[in-house]
């Protein structure tokens, strides 16, 4: 399954290969900060990702174990990477509407959701992350 | 707080929609001056206020007196979600929340503001 995404103002736009890992919803303080809400994420290996523009690109340091990648340029939140490198999370408001992705099948960090929200979907639910399905 | 289902708000947030309040301007201080936020306007009014070096999104002045924030940056902040804006947009994978809204639409940022605050059903 190819996906294809941008941030808004197309500084930033990629393409996947092979398949994309089930969405998790990651509700930790430093996703809930940059996204301003919470994120979900797919995620594939890197050789699988192609930056067809990244012009835009720039990532924070977040943490000693990770990156987040934004558009310098317009603010969107679109990328993560662990500094182990296997896995780079895709966040799914970025990804074309053309492609119908499954439904979350995991909330991880729910310890430090926010208060304003409620999870009562059928996915998995972890306080912390869970035990196969990492922001990874 | 409200939640935005459409497209631009899932872009600038990476999710299935955004979430915000509203509140008067004079409600509203920064503890320590923002030096470095960068701004991204469309010609239809939509705009991105967010952190030059690490992309959060940053409250910003919407509407007549209005300041806008996002909940994520809250601390423990416990209030329902009175309206949700374009939910045709929402994508199927988000099944994260079914909790009910009290209003679907509103005409603009002041009727929203109003809807936030009494939480008042409105029609769209
Ligand atoms: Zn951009
Ligand atoms: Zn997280
Ligand atoms: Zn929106």
């Amino acid at each position: 399954m190819t996906l294809k995404g941008s941030c808004l103002c197309g500084a930033v736009r990629f393409e996947t290969q092979g398949t994309p890992r089930d969405i998790v919803a990651c509700h930790c303080t430093q996703c809930r900060k940059s996204s301003g809400h919470f994120i979900a994420a797919t995620s594939v290996a890197p050789e699988e990702l192609t930056l067809v523009e990244h012009r835009g690109l720039k990532w924070y340091r977040s943490s000693s174990a990770a990156e987040r990648g934004f558009c310098q340029d317009c603010g969107s939140t679109l990328l993560w990477k662990p500094a182990s490198g296997d896995r780079i999370s895709i966040f799914a408001g970025a990804i074309d509407k053309d492609v119908d992705l499954p439904p979350i099948v995991s909330h991880i960090f729910l310890a430090e959701k926010g208060a304003y929200y409620d999870v009562d979907d059928a996915a998995e639910r972890h306080q912390a992350t869970g035990a196969k399905l990492t922001l990874d | 707080m409200y939640r935005c289902y459409c497209t631009l708000c899932q872009k600038q947030s990476g999710t299935a929609s955004n979430a915000a309040t509203l509140v008067r301007q004079e409600a509203f201080e920064w503890l320590h001056e923002a030096e470095s936020i960068t701004i991204w306007k469309m010609d239809s009014g939509f705009n991105s206020h967010f952190c030059s070096t690490c992309g959060c999104p940053t409250p910003n002045p919407i509407g007549d007196g209005l300041m806008w924030v996002p909940m994520g940056l809250l601390d423990s902040v416990d209030t329902p979600t009175a309206v949700h804006l374009f939910e045709t947009y929402r994508p199927a994978w988000d099944c994260s929340s079914s909790q009910d809204c009290l209003s679907k639409g509103v005409e603009n940022v002041e009727a929203l503001y109003n809807a936030l605050a009494n939480h008042e059903s409105v029609e769209q």
